[in-house]
């Protein structure tokens, strides 16, 4: 009887195909085992090539996308690998991954209403009453958002503290629940994994709206761990990788929201 | 001073145009940065498809363009995406924790030899 071993790809792919990439579940990261990557497709679907292979999904299905400057980010993450390929690091891919294999089942009603259990504790809703210089600051980053956000759906949020969630009234979460929903599948994913990572609704939808950059949601987001680095001093291995981290996170998440709802139109002048 | 009307949107268009420009040799350099070091930046498919977005939606008539919004909105977006992955990267690498040693290197600690070494 042979000894346990570890199953890999193929072993669990139900198809086999001559373009199957082999996928290791060991914890040695893979090499770079490609040289070229391409973006190959029509006007709706777009694929991956590294070299001749076709990229695939955890799930073994194919790899395809409906926007041809995802599919080109999602190359570009590829190509970016200089040794070993870190999937974890490649927030895109990920993200596609998930929405095509859709491992766990998810309808878009289940992706929103994760992303509106955030409401309950959003970041701009909860503030720290430690110290007044501290409460002025919240109010003077977080009030504009939070303003901006009751004028476009038309309801009252105000901040809160303490240990109870903030207090949404079911009217305002239906109109949430309304907006998120004019979303497409994929869309809706983006939007749960940058509300994941800034933990506040309200920074996610005000960076989708085009009213804050994506440095500065972030930047909104933490606003407790900067004011105490500002008098502490920062730690580069913490908190400098923490603010990578969710910079890169959040920034992917934008782009998969704007690749997944825009739509160009060129109307051009007839030249006289 | 009164600045006529007709060159206010010259100087309003002028401050979103040099952050455009900034935006976008910001994507230049980080998709420089990334490629192998024998291959043109000019040649690949992601250069093309940016210079052609930004000819696309350089010039309009109208005074609000929404299409020139999102195109540097995603722009800086991009930039920021490509610029902060790299930085974690890098970060990462610099502090990350070599891992175990490894099997071989454990034996030639201690002036061993694994079975399947040769005499």
């Amino acid at each position: 009887m042979g000894g346990l071993r570890w199953a890999f790809g193929p072993q669990l792919l139900r198809q086999t195909s001559a373009s199957v990439v082999p996928r290791r579940f060991l914890p040695e990261p893979r090499k770079r085992f490609y040289r070229n990557v391409t973006v190959a497709g029509t006007s709706d679907t777009y694929e991956v090539n590294l070299d001749h292979r076709k990229l695939k999904t955890p799930l073994g299905n194919i790899f395809n996308v409906p926007n041809y400057g995802l599919a080109l980010a999602i190359a570009h993450e590829w190509v970016a690998v200089k040794e070993k390929i870190h999937p974890s690091f490649m927030h895109l891919t990920g993200l596609a991954n998930t929405v095509i294999d859709n491992p766990s089942y998810q309808t878009k009603w289940d992706v929103i209403n994760k992303t509106l259990d955030y409401m309950d504790t959003d970041t701009v809703l909860f503030r720290d009453d430690r110290s007044d210089e501290f409460i002025q600051l919240q109010a003077k980053e977080w009030d504009p958002v939070l303003d901006w956000f009751n004028t476009k759906f038309e309801v009252n949020l105000k901040p809160c503290g303490g240990l109870l969630g903030a207090n949404i009234p079911p009217p305002a979460r239906e109109a949430i629940r309304r907006y998120l929903l004019s979303y497409n599948m994929w869309a809706a994913n983006g939007f749960l994994y940058g509300v994941e990572a800034v933990k506040s609704v309200i920074l996610t939808i005000a960076a989708a709206e085009r009213k804050i950059s994506a440095e500065r949601a972030v930047t909104l987001s933490r606003l407790e761990t900067n004011y105490q680095t500002s008098h502490w001093g920062a730690v580069e291995w913490a908190h400098d990788l923490e603010k990578y981290d969710l910079e890169s996170r959040f920034s992917a998440a934008l782009l998969f929201i704007h690749f997944n709802t825009w739509q160009t139109t060129v109307k051009q002048k007839a030249k006289q | 001073m009164k600045i006529p009307s007709k060159e206010w949107r010259l100087y309003l268009d002028m401050a979103s145009t040099i952050k455009k420009m900034h935006t976008l040799r910001s994507l230049v350099r980080e998709l420089r940065r990334s490629l192998p070091k024998h291959e043109r930046v000019q040649h690949s498919p992601t250069y093309s498809y940016i210079m052609n977005q930004y000819r696309q939606n350089a010039v309009t008539d109208e005074l609000y363009c929404r299409e020139q919004e999102e195109m540097a909105h995603l722009a800086q977006t991009c930039a920021t995406y490509l610029e902060s992955s790299r930085r974690y990267i890098e970060l990462h690498s610099e502090f990350h924790g070599r891992g175990e040693r490894t099997v071989k290197e454990t034996a030639d600690m201690v002036g061993f030899k694994l079975p399947n070494d040769p005499k």
